[in-house]
């Protein structure tokens, strides 16, 4: 009889213990949910306009039946918070919208200018949502329209512009994939400001946003990634060219690899050079109680594409391009810190940071007002210490 | 809500009481059931939506000067 | 009757996953906003304090030898004094400690996972393992330490390892940069919380009653949960900078949802919390033992088993009242090491020089 008590009670636990570990309250069924790849954050109307992406799961199956059926949906709607928005989008949703994959949130220029602390808060604060998205601001379009464009080569438009950034910015200096956790970071430090990618559309966008656009080889719209925008503050205050984009790249180590050509010493073509490997070393000091900061760069390249007359295999017409080379990035690099410096006084290269690190005491004297120290005080210096390296598989241009 | 996990817990008591009965332990009963009819009210009290007192606030009282004071020595 | 009897491997796996319990996800957040990018000297402030005070607490085993120490209070102090310490000391210290615990488990849970439940479900659940597992008796509790403290590493080591690449020293400079003041005014949380509390491991006596073995064991784990500690200090300011981590209300938590390796190494936070659910339990198993074996002995039952579901109900209340909102919260963790820092620095100091006094004057 005590061993069938036993068994008894041990099922009742066991029961029990099933019973309570489903974990109810909180439940979200998976088909009463919409995950969420891409958030629009739009100005409009003094209000803020949220377009959130979602994916449609009887979409993405292979057996789908292309063309019927728009793989993404997105959903708009306007409050004058964006919780209340993500809220009310279920006014027009059939499920609520869930945060935590979310890809990548576009922000609109006006919104960008007017501050993104406010809408970055509700970002930060909410639980579902996860510290790994990234952020651009669309450029001449809004964010509702970039989230609505149709992609030629992903399924899903969120996917699509996600994968670019990254594979761009490992590609490419001017693109920068700008991290929340980066973005809180230099929010919080006094010594350096954030940026963020500029997206836009180039091509005749109405078209761009119907299925049309995917169904010859070359697409109607497509989107591009452009320069990097300067912040002060929480605000964008300009943009930033290609060449000084990539002297930003360069100088905050951001440069996995990326490409530019240079002119040939002795005739009038081009040669490119592929950066593979770049280290910057920032050196501050004080000079006559001013900020100066030194800067080195070594890379390592090697030749891409080669137009130019010389004859590779001698040392002296490599130590010519070298030459050369050094001089090309040390422009760019000189060019992206004064343009920086005369135009925005924004210091997003992070100098103040250094002098932080190096220089507390003096640090504190110029925390409150850097911009306008590194507006009309710094002065830097730029070594170039790059090295050319192997000309890939021929030597000389065939000819 | 509250009822419920008194009940439970009421329920858990009476199992015990029964074997304490079975061993005579009268104190046990005794002081066991007078802290079970402490927390019983408070729970009642709970249900009722009577704010109670939190002790937090009461450490908190007694001991704000010495924080501020050493926060001021300190900063 | 069940047999009370730790070996010394699950008595210090225990005390570590108690140290490791509130503490490990809300403390750099406060040492951040206080000491900034310091935060980790004032850990090691801490340890040295604590392995001075452990001196004091090995004098006051000394003087047990053997005895439990609710009975050597009752001697110590005379029978109606000593009781009346007692009851005010377990009131007041360990079994608040349990309403804090549980409350802190609590906030967690809700504001990070399950937004939408209710605490009392969380702290009804949490508050029937617990009286289940102390009821069944040390050595249960002992066993399960041992068994579940591989997991805690496991996952500790699966939670912050990866966090290593993304660690920038640079974070940590300039080093003393506001000078020594923030460092001390941080390691006061850190003293109370959760180290003081070692007062209550005079409650745990080792098997062949020699102080030195329990020296050897609390000092093992201090040193264990402190180099944890500032490992996970270190990772989290280093990876997330010090501005960032003042604002966070779980830095630990926010850290590991940081990690993102090849795109399918992430998104495994809620995997690495489980840590916290363990040692808060393991927390409030301990705290709830000492609390009821000082009740039971102030009121001369036989047995403290049966004060443990009348204590479950008071908790069960009590953690639902203390803080109404997180305001209230961090302030609250402001004054709270000045409280404990009577139970825990100065009680014992006093109970030594009383049993020093005592003991010669027997000689």
């Amino acid at each position: 009889m005590n061993v069938l008590t036993r068994i008894g009670a041990v099922i009742m636990a066991m029961i029990m213990l099933v019973m309570l570990l489903t974990g109810c309250w909180n439940r979200r069924e998976l088909n009463a949910i919409s995950v969420v790849l891409a958030m629009g954050i739009d100005w409009v109307d003094k209000q803020y306009q949220i377009s959130v992406q979602v994916s449609d799961p009887s979409q993405m199956s292979i057996n789908r039946s292309v063309g019927e059926r728009s793989p993404a949906i997105v959903f708009t709607e306007r409050a004058p918070t964006i919780f209340e928005a993500l809220r009310k989008i279920t006014t027009k949703a059939s499920r609520r919208m869930y945060l935590s994959h979310m890809r990548i949130v576009i922000l609109d220029e006006e919104v960008a200018k007017r501050g993104i602390r406010n809408p970055l808060d509700f970002l930060f604060r909410d639980h579902e949502v996860r510290p790994d998205f990234h952020m651009v601001v669309a450029r001449g379009c809004s964010a509702k329209e970039i989230l609505s464009f149709v992609t030629p080569m992903e399924v899903l438009p969120a996917m699509d512009l996600y994968k670019s950034l990254k594979v761009s910015e490992r590609a490419w200096a001017p693109t920068s994939a700008v991290n929340v956790v980066d973005m809180m970071q230099k929010s919080t430090k006094d010594g350096i400001e954030p940026v963020l990618t500029g997206i836009t559309l180039v091509g005749n966008r109405k078209k761009g946003m119907k299925m049309d656009n995917i169904k010859q080889p070359r697409s109607l719209a497509e989107y591009n990634y452009t320069g990097i925008g300067v912040m002060l503050d929480d605000r964008i205050v300009g943009w930033l060219n290609e060449s000084d984009s990539k002297g930003y790249s360069f100088i905050t180590n951001n440069v996995h690899s990326t490409v530019g050509h240079v002119a040939c010493p002795d005739s009038k073509g081009n040669f490119v050079v592929e950066v593979y490997n770049s280290k910057v070393k920032i050196t501050p000091s004080i000079r006559n109680g001013k900020p100066f900061v030194s800067v080195e760069l070594r890379s390592e390249a090697n030749i891409g594409e080669y137009h130019c007359q010389a004859d590779l295999t001698e040392i002296q017409v490599f130590s010519q391009l070298q030459q050369a080379a050094r001089e090309e990035q040390k422009k760019v690099l000189e060019n992206s810190i004064i343009h920086v410096q005369k135009r925005f006084g924004a210091d997003i290269f992070g100098f103040g940071e250094y002098f932080h690190m190096k220089y507390p005491g003096q640090w504190q004297a110029w925390k409150k007002i850097w911009p306008d120290v590194f507006q009309n005080e710094l002065k830097f210096e730029v070594i170039v210490k790059s090295e050319l390296r192997k000309t890939g598989k021929i030597t000389n241009s065939v000819h | 809500m509250n009822m419920i996990i008194l009940l439970l817990f009421l329920s858990g008591a009476y199992v015990q009481y029964r074997a304490l009965l079975k061993q005579q332990a009268v104190r046990d009963i005794v002081v066991s059931s007078c802290f079970l009819a402490v927390g019983a009210s408070f729970i009642l009290l709970k249900q009722f939506d009577v704010p109670l007192p939190s002790p937090m606030k009461g450490i908190e009282n007694i001991f704000k000067p010495v924080e501020t004071f050493v926060s001021r020595l300190l900063s | 009757m069940r047999s009370e009897k730790l070996t010394i491997r699950q008595m210090t796996m225990w005390f570590i996953l108690y140290q490791l319990g509130s503490a490990f996800l809300v403390l750099p957040t406060h040492l951040a906003s206080v000491a900034k990018q310091d935060a980790w000297i004032s850990l090691l402030l801490v340890l040295t304090v604590q392995m001075m005070m452990i001196l004091v607490y090995t004098g006051i085993m000394k003087h047990l030898n053997g005895v439990p120490f609710e009975e050597y209070i009752q001697k110590l102090l005379g029978k109606w004094l000593g009781k009346l310490f007692l009851l005010l000391f377990s009131l007041m210290f360990p079994f608040l400690i349990m309403s804090l615990s549980l409350r802190d488990l609590g906030e967690y849970l809700t504001t990070v996972i399950m937004p939408e439940t209710p605490q009392e479900a969380i702290f009804a659940l949490m508050l029937g393992a617990v009286i289940y597992v102390v009821f069944c008796g040390v050595t249960t509790i002992g066993r399960a330490a041992e068994v579940l403290f591989f997991l805690v590493m496991a996952l500790l080591a699966l939670g912050y390892l990866p966090l290593l690449p993304t660690a920038k020293v640079s974070n940590l400079l300039p080093v003393f940069e506001f000078g020594w003041k923030p460092i001390v005014n941080a390691s006061f949380t850190n003293i109370a919380f959760p180290y003081i509390e070692s007062v209550l491991f005079l409650y745990f006596t080792v098997q062949d009653r020699k102080p030195e073995k329990w020296r050897n064991v609390v000092m093992k784990s201090s040193l264990y949960s402190g180099v944890l500690f500032l490992y996970v200090t270190l990772i989290v300011i280093t990876v997330l900078s010090p501005g960032v981590v003042s604002s966070l209300t779980f830095s630990s938590y926010f850290v590991v949802r940081t990690i993102s390796f090849s795109e399918f190494f992430e998104r495994f936070e809620v995997a690495v919390s489980v840590v916290w659910f363990i040692a808060i339990f393991f927390r409030m198993s301990l705290l709830m033992y000492v609390s009821a074996r000082g009740l039971a002995s102030v009121f001369q039952l036989g047995n403290y088993r049966s004060l443990l579901i009348p204590l479950g109900v008071i908790a069960y209340v009590l953690a639902g009242v203390v803080w109404p909102n997180t305001a209230v919260l961090v302030t609250s963790y402001r004054i709270w090491p000045f409280y404990a820092m009577i139970f825990g620095i100065i009680c014992p100091i006093l109970i030594w020089i009383l049993g020093q006094v005592k003991k010669n004057a027997a000689n």
